[in-house]
């Protein structure tokens, strides 16, 4: 045939631009601004110590003398003890977090960008690891190591790791091949000079959104662990515990003891999954999650 | 020029628009065409200037974001204005033969079962009644195996066959219109020539009317009647094939010139300049900027349609056959690729 | 390790020789690598080590309560895919903002959510104040026998047996922990399948499919739900993970006597075999589901299919 005018495909229409998730973002940067400000001056406004116990105060509503959210089982006073344990909670989501990108980043950099029998080994692992449910392989471990901040959030970081080395692998092994690479490795950089200039920064937005994102899983995962029984010990003010605690009056009606902790566990939640979905959309508006 | 009353299909000034990053963007700019019984109208342009924007005008599916906001499209003296009136013309009235058969049929249902399904959307009979008129549709098309054929699925099928199978779809209720959008992109030439050969003559041996969207001028002038070219989403000329191509609007010559070298093998001489792409600021003709005969009154006001011989152009200046540089040989020092 | 097992399963009257005799009884007083060589081979042989705590059988007790946790998950998938596939296709296929914005704020909500939380605030609502659901302890109420079955999910076996009356009564009792469980896992399940919604309705053969006349309706309920169905099949086995691990403190919540609940009460008795027995159960359940999605998809989506 002749006479081709073009030989292109006909228009797509445009697709409506993604809004840039600025809102979210200050939402949840807010709410975390404003959690770790009221943890951390707890000390200041507090009017209840939320380690003392006072047994004639048992299970007082919320608003009765000056107790916002009540008093649970042992008098103690629970917004006291829900704003301290935004340190506890936040604290083990830092562990977690920091584990995890210690083990999981350099992993998946390695996986990535070495390949071949490296990255089958590592992938491999990254299955076998998989099969197992976050919870459960948390659960199980911490059954056996015992109980504590530290412990809790390092658990968790490790049981996290495997979603970044993951992230990571295949945003190393897209840009691995590309021109800028290629040409430092020609012009004689090492492996490790290489990752930390060029494929690491490329990495970065993966990073921080994941890294937002599993500071939700954290909260949550951290929550549930104490709820069980084998996150942090009591009589520290963890959310968890607290919930688990405070269920025991619940088909009494005594719901405050519960319901409030819980609360605290969603507000934090939702924070950090705030932040995360904003930088996914700010970090490749197209990413797009399909087989 | 059709009579109007005997038109079967009538666009009278569409205007769409689209919805970009700068608010609304016109991709359709009163859009004139219509089709006759027992033609077939090609619309041609290049990309970006609302051909497929046209057919999906005609059919009433714009996409998300798109709108009609101004114009009617009449179909057999019916006003087609809301989805209402659509509902029992699709697939029944009007045929569609899409421009990728293979991704276009849908990957999970064997081609059999979307042929099924739109022959008995047209006419109530049991499954079995209508496999048997799905394989003698596909018959007459010249498929082999069509038993075969009709269980598998598009992605075990040549391209040529899905697009038999496209057009035993869009003629299954025997539909008065045929709107085919690039139904032959992709494929080899021998096949092209196959599908347009069957298309057309399914067409016009019944006095059925056919749209056939393309960007290839080649096969507007071996297989269609009239032609509407189109330009930055207006259509420029309107008129027989022939008229068209030999004088009148300087775009429809300018690609004319084009055609030609490429059949003769010479290299061509480019149109000067880019086409507007939508959302640009077009003042005056939109063909100005690249025009060789523009004047101030291009640059400064848009043509309304006029007659000129049997055609429809939309110029200030439209061009007589002895005036036009002759076609098939460089006459500007600077060749721009196409 | 903290705690020791034999001193627990003894009681704190009990003499030292005669946790000794515990100790060896269970091989406590062999070194650690001994013990886990032990138990290796008895897994080879299908063997899980004995409960501590109930002294039977690890895997006795695993299958005794394998079929309410199994129960549990699929109602809670059941009420996942209820909600999350109808509400992201409407969001994906709908040209207005609100539609969108409200599945995403449902979305984010849930996955903000811990499932333990939300079953305590069903409990709440539900049984404290409104008094319309069952008391959240077990599957049925005290007095109701179960029904005779071999699915061993006793609404199914109500339902087989043909006894309404059990089936309400287990029905109730399943509905809550379901609801806890399933809504929190509704979230990834809207924001994928509006995904897959969004970008479907962009594909050339959705386009077609119109253009040759589909009545909405059946564009919608054929040629949408079937072109995601492979995608949903896939992120189900993806928040079965989830599930798993919620329905460990689910159960915990509405005492409902799963292999979740028999891990916690373990795990306080520092019952090891029987805690490794629940992980290493999950693990093949987690396995051979994938496993059974694959063979899913390859069926649901012919261009995987060997010709």
């Amino acid at each position: 045939m002749s006479g081709e005018v073009s030989s292109t495909a006909p228009p797509r229409t445009p697709r409506p631009r993604r809004r840039t998730g600025a809102r979210g973002l200050a939402l949840g940067v807010g709410i975390l601004a404003t959690v770790l400000l009221a943890t951390l001056l707890a000390p200041l406004y507090l009017p209840f110590d939320p380690l003392e116990a006072n047994l004639p105060d048992q299970y007082l509503p919320p608003g009765t003398d000056g107790h916002l959210f009540g008093t649970d089982r042992s008098g103690f006073d629970i917004f006291s003890r829900v704003v301290y344990g935004a340190r506890y909670d936040l604290l083990i989501a830092l562990i977690a977090i920091a584990v995890a990108l210690v083990v999981g980043v350099p992993l998946g950099l390695l996986a990535g960008y070495r390949g071949r029998a490296t990255d089958t080994v590592i992938s491999r692992l990254l299955d076998v690891f998989q099969a197992f449910p976050l919870l459960v392989l948390a659960i199980a471990v911490l059954g056996a190591f015992g109980r504590g901040i530290w412990i809790t959030g390092v658990v968790i970081g490790v049981v996290s790791a495997p979603t970044f080395v993951r992230l990571v692998r295949e945003q190393t092994r897209t840009i691995r091949d590309r021109m800028f690479v290629e040409a430092a490795r020609c012009s004689g950089f090492t492996e490790v000079q290489i990752m930390r200039r060029y494929v690491l920064p490329a990495n970065l937005g993966v990073i921080y959104t994941q890294a937002a994102t599993s500071a939700a899983w954290a909260i949550l995962l951290a929550a549930a662990l104490g709820f069980v029984g084998v996150g942090v010990p009591a009589p520290l003010p963890e959310w968890g515990y607290m919930i688990s605690t405070g269920t025991e009056g619940l088909t009494r009606g005594i719901w405050w003891t519960s319901v409030f902790p819980g609360l605290a566990i969603v507000l934090l939640a939702l924070a950090f999954t705030l932040i995360g979905e904003s930088l996914s959309r700010w970090a490749d508006p197209r990413r797009r999650r399909s087989r | 020029m059709m009579d109007s009353r005997s038109a079967l299909l009538e666009m009278r000034d569409v205007s769409v628009t689209v919805r970009g990053a700068g608010g609304e963007v016109p991709v359709l700019r009163e859009v004139a065409l219509d089709v006759g019984r027992g033609e077939l109208v090609g619309v041609v342009g290049e990309t970006g200037a609302g051909k497929s924007f046209t057919a999906r005008a005609v059919l009433g599916l714009l996409p998300h974001g798109a709108r009609r906001i101004s114009g009617s499209v009449v179909f057999d003296g019916t006003e087609l204005d809301t989805p209402r009136a659509y509902a029992n013309l699709r697939g029944t009235r009007m045929g569609f033969v899409p421009q990728n058969p293979r991704l276009s049929l849908d990957p999970v249902f064997t081609v059999g079962s979307q042929l099924v399904a739109v022959i008995r959307r047209g006419r109530r009979m049991s499954r079995t009644h209508a496999r048997k008129r799905g394989v003698a549709l596909l018959t007459g098309l010249g498929v082999h195996e069509p038993e075969r054929v009709m269980r598998s699925y598009a992605h075990q099928l040549s391209g040529g066959l899905c697009q038999r199978v496209c057009i035993a779809i869009a003629l299954a209720n025997d539909p008065e219109l045929v709107i085919a959008d690039e139904p032959t992109t992709g494929l080899d030439v021998t096949v092209q020539r196959q599908i347009l050969d069957l298309l057309r003559s399914q067409l016009v041996r019944d006095g059925r009317g056919g749209l056939l969207i393309t960007h290839d001028l080649g096969v507007i002038a071996t297989w269609c009647d009239r032609v509407a070219v189109m330009y930055a989403g207006r259509v420029v000329a309107i008129g027989p094939v022939a008229d068209v191509l030999r004088e009148g609007h300087p775009y429809a010559h300018g690609l004319k010139g084009i055609a030609v070298a490429l059949e003769q093998g010479v290299e061509p001489v480019a149109i000067p300049g880019t086409v507007p792409t939508p959302g640009d600021r077009i003042e005056g003709c939109a063909f100005a900027p690249r025009c060789a005969v523009a004047t101030d009154l291009c640059r400064a006001d848009d043509p309304a349609p006029r007659p000129y011989g049997d055609q429809l152009v939309r110029c200030h200046h439209p061009v007589a056959d002895a005036q036009l540089p002759a076609v098939g040989h460089p006459t500007r020092s600077e060749e721009v690729e196409v | 390790m903290p705690g020791d097992p034999a001193k627990i399963f003894a009681g704190s009257q009990a003499t030292d020789t005669a946790i000794a005799a515990i100790r060896a009884q269970f091989g406590f007083d062999k070194p650690l690598g001994v013990q886990y060589l032990d138990y290796l081979a008895g897994l080879a042989r299908g063997d899980l080590g004995t409960s501590v705590r109930t002294g039977h059988g690890v895997l006795d007790d695993l299958t005794g309560r394998f079929p309410a946790t199994i129960e549990l998950i699929l109602a809670a998938l059941i009420v996942a895919l209820a909600i999350g596939v109808p509400l992201g296709v409407a969001a994906g296929a709908s040209a207005r903002r609100g539609v969108e914005r409200f599945a995403r704020g449902v979305s984010t909500l849930g996955v903000s959510i811990p499932e333990f939380w939300l079953g305590l605030l069903l409990i709440v609502v539900f049984y404290s104040s409104l008094d319309i659901a069952p008391a959240p302890v077990g599957r049925l109420d005290i007095g109701v026998p179960a029904p005779d079955g071999v699915t061993g999910l006793i609404t199914v076996d109500a339902l087989l047996a043909g006894d309404l009356e059990v089936l309400g009564n287990a029905a109730g009792h399943l509905l809550l922990p379901a609801l806890a469980l399933g809504l929190p896992a509704a979230a990834p399940i809207i924001r994928l399948s509006a995904e897959a919604t969004a970008s479907l309705l962009r594909s050339d053969h959705l386009f077609y499919t119109r253009a040759i006349g589909t009545p909405p309706h059946v564009v919608y309920l054929k040629h949408v739900l079937r072109n995601i169905a492979p995608i949903v099949t896939t992120m189900t086995a993806l928040i079965f993970g989830f599930l798993v691990g919620g329905a460990v403190v689910v159960e915990e919540v509405f005492a409902w006597p799963g292999v979740g609940l028999y891990a916690i009460d373990s795990l306080h008795y520092n019952d090891y075999a029987a805690v490794q027995g629940f992980v290493l159960l999950a693990a093949a359940v987690y396995i051979l589901l994938f496993l059974a999605v694959d063979l899913v998809n390859t069926y649901l989506d012919p261009r995987k299919r060997l010709t």
